[in-house]
């Protein structure tokens, strides 16, 4: 069960801290509480989503004792999107991950189990143990505060980049 | 940017960004062991090796049973090797009788 667990429950922690050796902690804390409270889970069926659960209170937990700063190596891709955009025509990877950061761990995990694992706004709500239109909600500033960071970031980094364009 | 753009982005970069785990194997055995560890932890002292941790509704600091058992060996030592019974109060110190 574990071994089966292990690389789906590391997936989301990984989704959620965007650092591997922490993703890997709050996935064997994750599976330290679910190896300690099996007993209590009345309907196997739900064992999926109940596992979850202890995984994204196990981020929070990590999210909590890791410090603020943490090295980030997920540099490079960008992603275009076309040159009509508001944001500016291209988003850097770089800059989703400073915005994903700066999201609180619930809403980190909303955004993961919504757009990485595809799981129905029903699901994410079981999952966590919340209503949908909880969910739905969370989600919703999830996104907001994401667009708002990116958008931050973007008006930061576009005057530091001038310069150097006029050089060209 | 609308809504969708940057729901795509967003989906786009965690899966692109998705990896497997290092060592899955080893990761979960350490898991397992940790595990039994908390639950031996749990048991009372004279059958988990050592003493403390989590006691009832008590936290306690770890012991090892080995020390639990020297304390308690001195402890007795002491006790006994203190204790006055009548005679030796009678006794004088150079073991001669009033």
């Amino acid at each position: 069960m574990a071994t089966e667990s292990h690389p789906r429950l590391y997936r989301v922690a990984l989704g959620i801290l965007r650092d591997a050796d922490h993703a890997e902690d709050a996935t064997q804390a994750a599976l330290v509480d679910i190896w300690k409270y099996l007993r209590r889970l009345r309907d196997p069926v739900a064992y999926e989503s109940w596992s979850y659960r202890l995984l994204v209170r196990a981020c929070m937990r990590e999210a909590k004792r890791a410090p603020r700063w943490m090295p980030e190596a997920e540099i490079g891709t960008r992603i275009d999107h076309g040159a009509s955009d508001a944001l500016g025509a291209v988003i850097d990877r770089d800059q989703l991950v400073r915005g994903f950061r700066r999201l609180s761990v619930d809403h980190r995990a909303v955004i993961v189990m919504r757009y990485l694992l595809d799981m129905p706004i029903e699901a994410v709500a079981e999952a966590l143990d919340i209503a949908p239109g909880t969910v739905a909600s969370r989600l919703n500033r999830a996104m907001t505060a994401l667009r708002a960071a990116l958008e931050a970031d973007a008006r930061s980094v576009a005057p530091r980049l001038e310069p150097q364009e006029a050089d060209r | 940017m609308n809504d969708e753009r940057l729901a795509s982005a967003v989906s786009d970069w965690l899966k692109e960004s998705d990896t497997p785990p290092r060592d899955s194997r080893s990761a979960v055995a350490w898991s397992v062991a940790r595990a039994g560890k908390t639950r031996r932890a749990r048991r009372s002292w004279p059958v988990a090796w050592s003493v403390g941790g989590q006691i009832g509704r008590w936290r306690v600091a770890r012991i090892s049973g080995a020390a639990v058992l020297v304390i308690l060996v001195i402890g007795a030592a002491l006790l006994r090797g203190g204790s006055t019974t009548p005679e030796a109060e009678e006794r004088l110190p150079s073991g001669r009788h009033r």
